[in-house]
């Protein structure tokens, strides 16, 4: 007597053929978006640091707001706030914003540099 | 009656599974590609960071002294040089009269960075030794750029003989090796405190 699968049996064993394989995929597609993830924000720390150098220079001048893009980095945008308190130091607070929603943030605190007589 | 696979049946079950195995193959192929990339990258960003921790290090600690940047070269190909008097030679445990001041180049040689800290500076009638000091610090940098800050602008050379001062700030572009085929720029900023801060009469 010759015998088949029935319908059944080859259903379930697709069903579980295809979950073992969605589960393989979905952990190989996690690591790669994990990997992209972690390289855009390393640049975005670096572009961070970029800026805030900016500053320390004297390139930006400490207590102006401003925003902006990058020239050799598509898609990393830039905001930067400085504000004076009552001991006179600014806190500078960069942002870099990349990825759509995505963001990093520096924040530090600059003292004038003192004028050269 | 028991009934065997036919050579039809065996072949084709053959060509499905080598097809799967070499689909599963590929995937783990490419993740172990991106792997050994993402490994390079961070092994190239790494010696980037040394490099210019190296050289922030030696700008910030820059004493009286020419300092010397010249460029030539194209913008893809820049050759760059820089070499400028700073403190960065200890000498707490060292028994001669030695100063702790050198001549410190950035330079490029053999398609890497080399960095060259000369001693002996203290008797003007020693001369130096094109060796002395001389270390590869950047394995993987083909070019270095250097740009200098002085009141809003940025230039491409600097010479304290014809300035007479130092630069605010110097800007430091390494082109970098990464892998076989890749190339990568980074680019810092570095501010120079003594001479921004200091005026020139009172900087010794």
């Amino acid at each position: 007597m010759k015998r088949g699968f029935t319908l059944l049996e080859v259903l379930v064993a697709l069903v579980i053929v295809v979950a073992t394989g969605a589960v393989v995929a979905q952990g190989f597609f996690a690591g790669a978006q994990a990997s992209s993830n972690a390289e855009l924000e390393t640049t975005a720390a670096r572009l961070a640091e970029f800026k805030m150098a900016e500053i320390e220079i004297g390139e930006v001048a400490l207590g102006q707001s401003t925003t902006g893009t990058f020239e050799d980095h598509k898609g990393f945008q830039y905001e930067v706030t400085s504000e004076k308190d009552s001991t006179g130091l600014y806190t500078v607070q960069i942002t870099v914003w990349y990825a759509e929603e995505r963001s990093f943030t520096l924040h530090r605190l600059m003292r004038e540099r003192p004028k050269r007589p | 009656m028991k009934r065997g696979f036919t050579l039809l049946e065996l072949l084709v079950a053959t060509v499905i599974f080598s097809l799967v195995l070499t689909a599963t193959y590929a995937l783990f192929d490419s993740a172990r590609t991106l792997s050994d990339r993402a490994e390079a990258r961070a092994a190239v960003l790494q010696e980037a960071r040394t490099v210019l921790d190296t050289l922030k290090g030696d700008l910030q600690g820059v004493s009286e002294g020419d300092f010397v940047g010249s460029c030539s070269g194209t913008d893809d190909a820049p050759d760059a040089r820089l070499e400028f008097t700073t403190v960065n030679h200890p000498t707490f445990r060292s028994t001669l009269p030695e100063s702790d001041r050198t001549k410190t180049s950035y330079f490029i040689s053999d398609m890497r960075l080399v960095r060259r800290k000369q001693t002996r500076m203290t008797a003007v009638n020693t001369s130096m030794q094109e060796s002395e000091g001389l270390e590869t610090i950047g394995p993987n940098v083909l070019y270095v750029k250097f740009r200098y800050y002085h009141e809003s602008l940025w230039m491409e050379s600097w010479d304290s003989r014809d300035f007479l001062e130092l630069p605010t700030a110097v800007e430091v572009t390494l082109y970098m090796r990464v892998g076989e085929e890749e190339r990568e720029k980074f680019t810092e900023k570095i501010y120079l405190p003594i001479a921004a801060e200091t005026p020139p009469d009172e900087r010794t």
